[in-house]
């Protein structure tokens, strides 16, 4: 971590020069830095170190929509707080800042992704959905926005056929909450199994270790459970 | 002969910009202090990835074991010691511990297991292919070069344990990867998962004055305590 973190610093003077070039070997390294924390003791030192060279390397690369997404991404897990439970910044502060990053790259389906969920605008999640329509993590953000409506039955219809779901932090999950949204006891509770047991480990986003999702799933299981446990009563 | 130093830390007297809380060490109850930064301040312990958990670190009467260059398969950057040699043999990584050269990556490499119990306590399991690719992408940077040693582990160049009585706990003093990579320069602590992060400066500064060794007590505060010139 030491010689990334070395290194990085050296990309970062050299981005303030700001060509091309240089403004890519910089996102290279802290995408990859990103990717790894996940595997860190304590990952917020990586993501908050992502969350301030993203942001100063992005004011010499205004271009690299790379570095831009590195810097929601960032701020979404916590920009150096515990991954997933603190916002430093404040939730209005992560607002703006994906906002204006989704105003300055309007076709980048993975920023548009990360301010939907942190906007919870459907609109939003449908042009990023539009934007890159394999981009997995983009309909699950709509599916979630939509299942927060109460329309499970769009949900479920965004999901289609489910491919994919397991390499995303919380694509299982959102299935598993359109199962319990329609009745299906037995099918949240297989699916909240998924999210606990079935993720792949290298994810379409980096998620730094992100427990939310696993969190959600214990409670989805927990509700399905009971809901089952209740079905099984009134049962003649 | 001059009385033994004893530390007293006090996790949450201040904050830092994250809104953290943060605190720090006194020596001999003060007034000579230095930073530290302790685990959340939430009262009950987070489920954290890999099997871990997130805790404050708890009050008590503890004593420092031997410096060490702790080593762990608990998590795959702290299974090769700070400051190993590195080399690539065949497409597999070693480090060398004590004049032998063991394998990090590859198929019976240390990483390579350490990834493999860390993504299976995850449950997000791989396999030992990706497992043994993720060993040896460590050590490389974006050029690939490999590095000359290693300096990522996790509980930084040089850490404590805490010890009750005669027995080690999970908690360590120590510096991290990215504040070892600050060197001397003006940093701020993060809150750890429960350890006690210290600044590398002041590892040295403490080491020097011989309150960081083996044996030394340190008496670790509640969060809500305040140390107070009168508390002597």
């Amino acid at each position: 971590m030491a010689a990334i973190g070395a290194l990085i610093g050296v990309l970062l003077a050299a981005a303030a020069g700001g060509t091309n070039q240089d403004c890519q070997r910089v996102e290279r390294g802290l995408a990859r830095a990103l990717e790894m924390a996940q595997f860190e003791k304590e990952p917020e030192e990586t993501v908050g170190k992502v969350f301030a060279d993203s942001r100063n390397a992005g004011q010499s690369c205004p271009d690299a929509e790379g570095l831009a997404y590195l810097y929601v991404r960032s701020a979404e897990l916590g920009g150096g707080a515990l991954v997933g439970r603190l916002l430093p910044a404040g939730a209005a502060e992560l607002r703006k800042i994906t906002a204006e990053a989704a105003r300055q790259f309007p076709s980048s389906a993975r920023i548009l992704t990360v301010h939907a969920r942190v906007s919870r605008d459907d609109a939003v999640a449908r042009r990023a959905a539009a934007a890159q329509p394999g981009y997995v993590p983009a309909r699950v953000a709509l599916a979630d926005i939509l299942l927060d409506r109460g329309d499970w039955r769009a949900a479920e219809r965004v999901l289609a056929d489910g491919t994919g779901l397991d390499g995303t932090s919380d694509g299982l999950l959102v299935l598993a909450r359109v199962a319990l949204a329609k009745g299906d006891a037995r099918g949240a509770l297989a699916m909240a199994k998924r999210v606990l047991t079935g993720r792949k480990p290298e994810l379409v986003e980096p998620d730094a270790g992100d427990p939310r999702p696993l969190l959600r799933a214990r409670a989805v299981e927990k509700q399905a459970r009971a809901r089952r446990g209740t079905n099984g009563r009134v049962r003649p | 002969m001059s009385k033994r130093p004893f530390l007293v830390v006090y996790p949450g007297e201040s904050r830092n910009s994250f809104g953290q809380a943060v605190g720090h060490i006194y020596v001999d109850d003060g007034p000579e202090r230095f930073d530290v930064a302790g685990g959340p301040a939430t009262a009950r312990p987070i489920a954290d990835i890999g099997g871990h958990t997130a805790t404050r670190t708890p009050a008590g009467r503890y004593v420092l074991d031997h410096a060490e260059r702790h080593t762990t398969l608990g998590w795959p950057k702290s299974v090769v010691p700070w400051g190993a040699r590195l080399r690539e043999v065949h497409e597999v990584v070693q480090y060398e511990v004590g004049g032998r050269w063991i394998d990090a990556s590859g198929p019976s490499g240390t990483v390579t297991r350490a990834y493999l119990i860390f993504s299976a306590k995850s449950r997000q399991p791989m396999s030992p292919l990706v497992a043994s690719r993720h060993a040896r992408q460590m050590f490389y940077d974006d050029d690939g070069n490999l590095a000359a040693r290693w300096e990522g582990n996790d509980f930084g160049k040089w850490s404590w344990n805490l010890k009750l009585g005669r027995h080690r706990t999970v908690f360590f003093i120590h510096t991290t990867p990215l504040d070892e990579a600050m060197g001397s320069g003006d940093l701020e602590l993060r809150q750890s998962h429960g350890c006690l992060h210290i600044k590398p400066k002041d590892r040295d500064i403490m080491v020097l004055k011989g309150y960081l060794r083996e044996s030394t007590t340190v008496i670790v505060k509640r969060y809500e305590d305040r140390w107070q010139p009168s508390a002597r």
